[in-house]
């Protein structure tokens, strides 16, 4: 088998992969926003409640974390896994990487929102502005500049932390590639899986490169 | 009554009494300059009266009415009677300078619609209308640069056709050269100067004693968190009255 033969064999590894990354991407973001803006809640239990989240979700790991949201249906009420349905493995891997990524996310979120000049606030305020327009309009834009940057790291890391979906038995790129290099017994299957998580970093590298272009204005 | 009444206005921050009892007046066409030691609240005053501080006392009358008194909040559309240029700009970096006038025009324009309040775009688009104050400002090549493009001086000019866009009843300077080169401050001065209109009052707080000499038609003095002196500028420049004063005139001339 040469190269291009595995990295066909692989499809179907690569499409899990792809569809955690993206799916994980487009739940995380907005989570990890709103779970900021928990986090900034001037009332101190709700405050406390996320800073709690925060701080368990980075301080465990996360396949652990992984194996928890798969058996939760049945240690917490006595589901059979069987009954959660055939989806349920690969719902069960969003939902782990999704609530993990948010607090990485929430946490950048933060000091960008933190570290915003109090000046433009009260431009906004003085030029009438509504807290939400402040917010969307003035404040989230330079944010969105000065996290680029750590947001892209940060998906750089999860686009390789998909792999983990592995350790609960979810089929993706990885699995994969392992299945493939006992069967062949080989180690190009592995090279032709490090050459897509390269080439899919790369492509999140070129976009962040892109996006801080395009805010191109100076905070 | 004048059109604007400060009564007894006072502010603490925290335990320190920084305003202890500003009273000043100020009718509709005039320029008020407030003069004052480093230190005596001026940048506080203005804060408390564009809604930026609650207050801790006093009065503050806007055309007969009480807009805010005793640390009590106001309406939103009383805030846009006043309108304030900051020291340092606060321009909006990621909008070019046009979008900077655009953007609040617009969203205010939408909100006056909503209460059935006068329109601020006389039947023009907000884009056309704040283009006009950039060119009102000397401005209208300048329309496509981001502020970070921009020097000190075309800054504070973007600043005032900004908040001169919302029409301000009373629009307040604070200290709006001070971050600038001396070089850069006439120009900001001539704007200033050309927005004297019969139907805006003005309040600058300006270190620049010549120019408020020249463009006010009240001055006052501030000290220990007080209205030391209040009167019209032959007044507080021709014969000042208490020690205070004159010590801070002798010093400011000094600098001069
Ligand atoms: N947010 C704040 N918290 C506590 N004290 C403050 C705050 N803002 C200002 N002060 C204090 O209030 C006093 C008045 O400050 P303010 O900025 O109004 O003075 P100013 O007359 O504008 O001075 P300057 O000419 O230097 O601009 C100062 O003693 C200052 O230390
Ligand atoms: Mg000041």
């Amino acid at each position: 088998m040469n190269l291009s033969d595995i990295l066909w064999s692989l499809r179907y590894g690569v499409l899990y992969t792809a569809e955690i990354f993206a799916l994980t991407l487009a739940f995380s973001l907005p989570l990890g926003l709103a779970v900021c803006f928990g986090r900034l809640c001037r009332l101190k239990p709700v405050s406390l409640l996320f800073r709690f989240y925060i701080s368990v979700m980075r301080g465990t790991p996360l396949m652990l974390q992984l194996f928890v949201a798969y058996f939760l249906p049945y240690y917490a009420f006595g589901i059979p896994l069987k009954r959660m349905g055939e989806s349920w493995l690969f719902i069960a891997v969003i939902a782990g990487f999704s609530l993990n990524y948010a607090a990485y996310f929430a946490e950048i979120f933060r000091g960008g929102i933190t570290s915003a000049d109090k000046g433009q606030h009260e431009a906004a305020a003085v030029l009438g502005f509504t807290r939400a327009q402040t917010f969307f309009r003035v404040i989230f834009p330079q944010v969105l500049k000065r996290v680029t940057p750590a947001i892209a790291n940060e998906i750089i890391t999860l686009v390789k932390d998909t792999s983990l979906a592995f350790a609960i038995g979810q089929a993706e790129m990885f699995t994969a590639a392992k299945r493939l290099a006992s069967k062949e017994v080989s180690m190009l299957p592995y090279l032709a899986a490090a050459i897509v998580y390269y080439a899919l970093c790369l492509l999140v590298a070129f976009a962040a490169s892109r996006v801080e272009k395009r805010l191109s204005f100076s905070v | 009554m004048a059109y604007l009444e400060v009564k007894d206005l006072v502010k603490n921050y925290g335990k320190t009494r920084v305003l202890g009892g500003i009273s000043l007046s100020l009718e509709r066409g005039e320029v008020l300059s407030v003069i004052g030691s480093s230190g005596e609240g001026k940048t506080t005053l203005l804060r408390c009266l564009n809604n930026l501080e609650p207050i801790d006392g006093g009065k503050i009358i806007v055309g007969g009415e009480e807009i805010y008194s005793d640390g009590k909040r106001r309406a939103l559309k009383e805030r846009l009677k006043f309108g304030l240029v900051f020291q340092n700009f606060n321009l909006f970096p990621q909008y070019s300078a046009l979008e900077n006038i655009r953007l609040p025009l617009f969203l205010s324009e939408k909100r006056r619609l909503k209460t059935g309040a006068e329109s601020l775009l006389s039947g023009k688009t907000a884009e056309e209308t704040a283009r006009e104050y950039l060119a009102l400002v000397g401005l209208e090549s300048k329309e496509k640069s981001f502020p970070s493009e921009l020097s000190g001086g075309q800054k504070q000019r973007v600043a005032i056709a900004r908040a001169l866009a919302l029409k301000p009843e009373i629009l307040c300077f604070d200290e709006p050269t001070s971050a600038l080169d001396p070089a850069l401050t006439g120009e900001v001065l001539k704007v200033i100067r050309s927005l004297k209109r019969t139907d805006r009052a003005m309040i600058i707080v300006t270190h620049q004693m010549g120019f408020a000499k020249e463009i006010s038609d009240k001055v006052a003095f501030l000290a220990d968190g007080k209205t030391e002196e209040f009167g019209a500028p032959s007044e507080i420049f021709g014969s000042p009255q208490s020690e205070k004063l004159k010590s801070f005139l002798s010093g400011e001339k000094d600098l001069e």
